[in-house]
């Protein structure tokens, strides 16, 4: 029912407010549905959204919305064939970012039901835990051991299977 | 207001507190308190930015705010609305916080009022009273902070209900999942201090969005992180999706009509498969007779049901009779099926009786016997190499696909094709991969017994056969490792994880056929193991058929041993412990 051409204002929890279009505010299931139910008029809080992850979301959500209209528009051919892969590389470097930010990227995703930046930023943190050990794993998350030394030789053993050749 | 370090404290009003962890806060406070209900804070002065060490359960109520949330970090959070706001609500009065900054710079006490957030993001009115507690030497060791909250009168827009009930909702059914482990005590949880990590994450979405990405070696890892990490990896639901994502949706799916498998939950499972240290031979005896009795008969398993085809009886008088044998049930015995002979036919297993129905594929290849076959997604049939009529050996490949409506044989073309054999086997493994072994193979005018590995990857546009080596020499087809002996008409098991299995066949000299060998052509150099597995192993020579049960059984029917053939008698691989 919506025009292209409208927006609607988001405002995060520091207070700040951000503008995004309505094609890249459907990014979100969750502002379309709180938009398909409320209607457009107010400003929308999100409250358990800051406003540095705001930015990167929106960023996101434009570029998406961007890509898909390039695609609709005339049958792909503004995209080409590699457009996919640009896109996924275009996702790669933007979850460049240090631990604390991706993660309440992933926070933001996952409350405001953006599915493919969900999914990208989770598959970007389980590539961080990939084959190592849990030491490297607790220096890279910054998390700290609390097992008692009888613990960890417990565990030991029973890992050990994952961790053998067959 | 300060307090007399020399002070009695045994004195008439002393009431210790207990911290949250359980340590003793050393001087009598209640006088400070009021009458009505209020929060209570304590914090550390002598530490950088003044850490919380104590709240009670009023602040904890009223903020929404667990202690083990909060301890550690300034109180300045409950100006941010809500937990993920980084900065001070533009509301909050910045003059006030001045003010109380101020007071604390000159060690006096502060009271005023100050706009707070709940948990949740609604507004408090906080009416707030510090009061610096000194040391043994003058300076301030703690903070002390009487709160006394009342709502506010402002209006912040509305808080998004509706989906965060959806939320919670999945959140509870993965609470409910989880609840049967034991419960994490407080004082372990592991909380970074004010900085978002990992673990402030939701255990749904560390579990379900994060984990179930990784390898089961990768959650072992994990799960020695932290407690925290380790009760999450202990989820039934959790390694469900590590096995499906590491073995495919099929694989997944068969396993958990198994009894008991389900039994054995996903945890267990998952570790066996990957390791097969619950893999052990043995023997089962079953019901019904296939007579005649025969060899070289082919054998495959739908579900938990095989079914045995053809082959050759006494005089080598071909077959076409079909049997079915379903393990699942108490007593397993062979049934009768009337068949038919020539080209291909596929068994309607839940039809009333069961019935074969002709496929008449067009341009069918070469009529051949001895050759391999394999099934890809369950609708496709490649059949490679194998011996013509006249005595020539094949190398071609073709695939049949039994979804279409008229199946049509399709060659696959090729540039180069590993040498033709005979008596060799197919595996499929990582989906649509294909895995070629062993087989008498041409050399010239010569035939030799072979261990070569080939593989070939049918997602591919133009799929190619590759030589699987270990060695640098070209055209070498083996891989590193002790390789098993060369060998035709042998056994080769595909394994959850793409693992292919071999042993058995017409071995030359004095090696033995039952010897396991296990090769994972997923590896970036893949290489030959041998499988120890306890039990008495089926005597081998040649003729056996063999199928994979449920995705953890391997079932060896038949064979020539130079006795007479038992096929009232299976040998049983099994490769997960039977909870029976």
């Amino acid at each position: 029912m919506a025009s292209s051409s409208k927006t609607i204002t988001v405002v995060s929890s520091d207070g700040d407010e951000f503008e995004m279009t309505m094609k890249a505010a459907e990014q979100s299931k969750l502002i379309t549905h709180m938009l398909d139910e409320f209607g457009v008029s107010d400003k929308v809080p999100l409250y358990n959204v800051n406003s540095e992850t705001m930015a990167k979301v929106m960023e996101y959500c434009k570029k998406h919305a961007d890509h898909e209209a390039a695609k609709e528009e005339d049958g792909g051919a503004a995209i080409g064939a590699g457009g996919e892969e640009e896109l996924k590389k275009w996702d790669d470097e933007f979850l460049k970012v240090e631990n604390g930010l991706l993660f309440n990227i992933i926070l933001a995703a996952n409350y405001l039901e953006i599915k493919s930046l969900l999914d990208s930023s989770c598959q970007a943190v389980a590539d961080m835990i990939k084959g190592k050990t849990p030491e490297q794993i607790r220096e890279i998350f910054n998390i700290k051991n609390d097992f008692t030394p009888e613990e960890e030789a417990k565990l030991r053993s029973e890992n050990e299977w994952a961790f053998q050749e067959d | 207001m300060e307090w007399d370090s020399n002070s009695d404290l045994s004195g008439d009003d002393e009431e210790t507190f207990a911290f949250n962890d359980g340590g003793l806060l050393p001087f009598p406070v209640e006088n400070l308190l009021q009458t009505t209900p209020c929060g209570f804070v304590v914090t550390d002065a002598l530490e950088p930015d003044h850490p919380i060490i104590y709240v009670n359960t009023v602040f904890e109520m009223v903020t929404g705010y667990r202690a083990e949330e909060v301890l550690g970090r300034n109180c300045r959070f409950l100006q941010c609305r809500g937990p993920f706001a980084k900065r001070r609500h533009p509301l909050v009065d910045s003059a006030v916080v001045s003010e109380i900054r101020r007071c604390l710079d000159e060690g006096i006490e502060f009271q005023g009022e100050l706009l707070n957030f709940r948990k949740d993001g609604s507004p408090l009115m906080n009416r707030l009273r510090l009061t610096p507690i000194y040391g043994d030497d003058e300076t301030i060791t703690h903070v002390i902070g009487i709160q006394f909250f009342t709502e506010a009168n402002i209006d912040l827009g509305p808080v998004l209900a509706p989906a965060m009930k959806e939320s919670a909702k999945s959140s509870d059914k993965f609470r409910t999942a989880l609840s049967t482990l034991s419960p994490l005590s407080a004082g372990d949880r592991n909380v970074s201090r004010g900085v978002c990590g990992i673990l402030q994450l939701s255990d749904e979405v560390i579990s379900l969005k994060i984990l179930s990405r990784l390898t089961p070696r990768d959650i072992a890892s994990v799960s020695s992180v932290c407690r925290q990490l380790y009760e999450l990896t202990k989820n039934e639901s959790l390694w469900r999706m590590v096995c499906q994502n590491a073995w495919g949706s099929e694989t997944t799916r068969v396993l958990e009509t198994v009894p008991g498998a389900r039994r054995l939950g996903w945890v267990r499972l998952a570790r066996e498969l990957t390791t097969l240290e619950a893999a052990a031979w043995r023997k089962l005896t079953v019901g019904g007779a296939v007579e005649p009795s025969r060899c070289n008969f082919s054998a495959c398993a739908v579900g938990n049901r095989v079914v045995l085809f053809g082959g050759e009886g006494v005089n080598m008088q071909p077959m076409n009779d079909t049997f079915v044998l379903d393990l699942n049930s108490k007593n397993p015995e062979w049934q009768h099926v009337q068949g038919l002979l020539n080209d291909v036919f596929v068994l309607d297993l839940d039809a009333k009786p069961p019935t074969w129905r002709e496929i008449s594929g067009l341009a069918p290849p070469l009529p051949r016997s001895w050759h391999s076959s394999c099934t890809l997604d369950g609708t496709k049939l490649i059949v490679s190499g194998g011996c013509a009529d006249s005595g020539v050996l094949l190398s071609d490949t073709f695939l049949l696909d039994l979804s279409m409506e008229k199946p049509v044989w399709r060659e696959i073309p090729v540039a180069w094709t590993p040498p033709s054999r005979l008596g060799h086997t197919l595996s499929v493994y990582g989906g649509r991969k294909i895995l070629m072994f062993g087989g008498l193979a041409k050399s010239g005018p010569l035939r030799f017994r072979s261990s070569d590995v080939f593989t070939m990857d049918l997602s591919e546009e133009e799929p190619c056969w590759r030589c699987v080596t270990g060695s640098g020499m070209p055209g070498a087809g083996n891989p590193g490792g002790i390789a098993p002996p060369p060998r035709l008409d042998h056994v080769a098991v595909s394994l959850p994880g793409g693992r292919i299995l071999i042993f058995g066949g017409s071995v030359a000299g004095l090696h033995s056929a039952s010897q396991l060998y296990i090769l994972d052509p997923t590896e970036e150099k893949p290489t030959w193991r041998i499988l120890n597995v306890p039990g008495r192993p089926p005597r081998f020579a040649w003729g056996h058929s063999t199928c994979v049960v449920g995705g953890t059984r391997a079932i060896v029917l038949g064979g020539q041993t130079g006795e007479e053939w038992m096929l009232g008698e299976l040998h049983e691989l099994s490769l997960a412990s039977s909870v029976n």
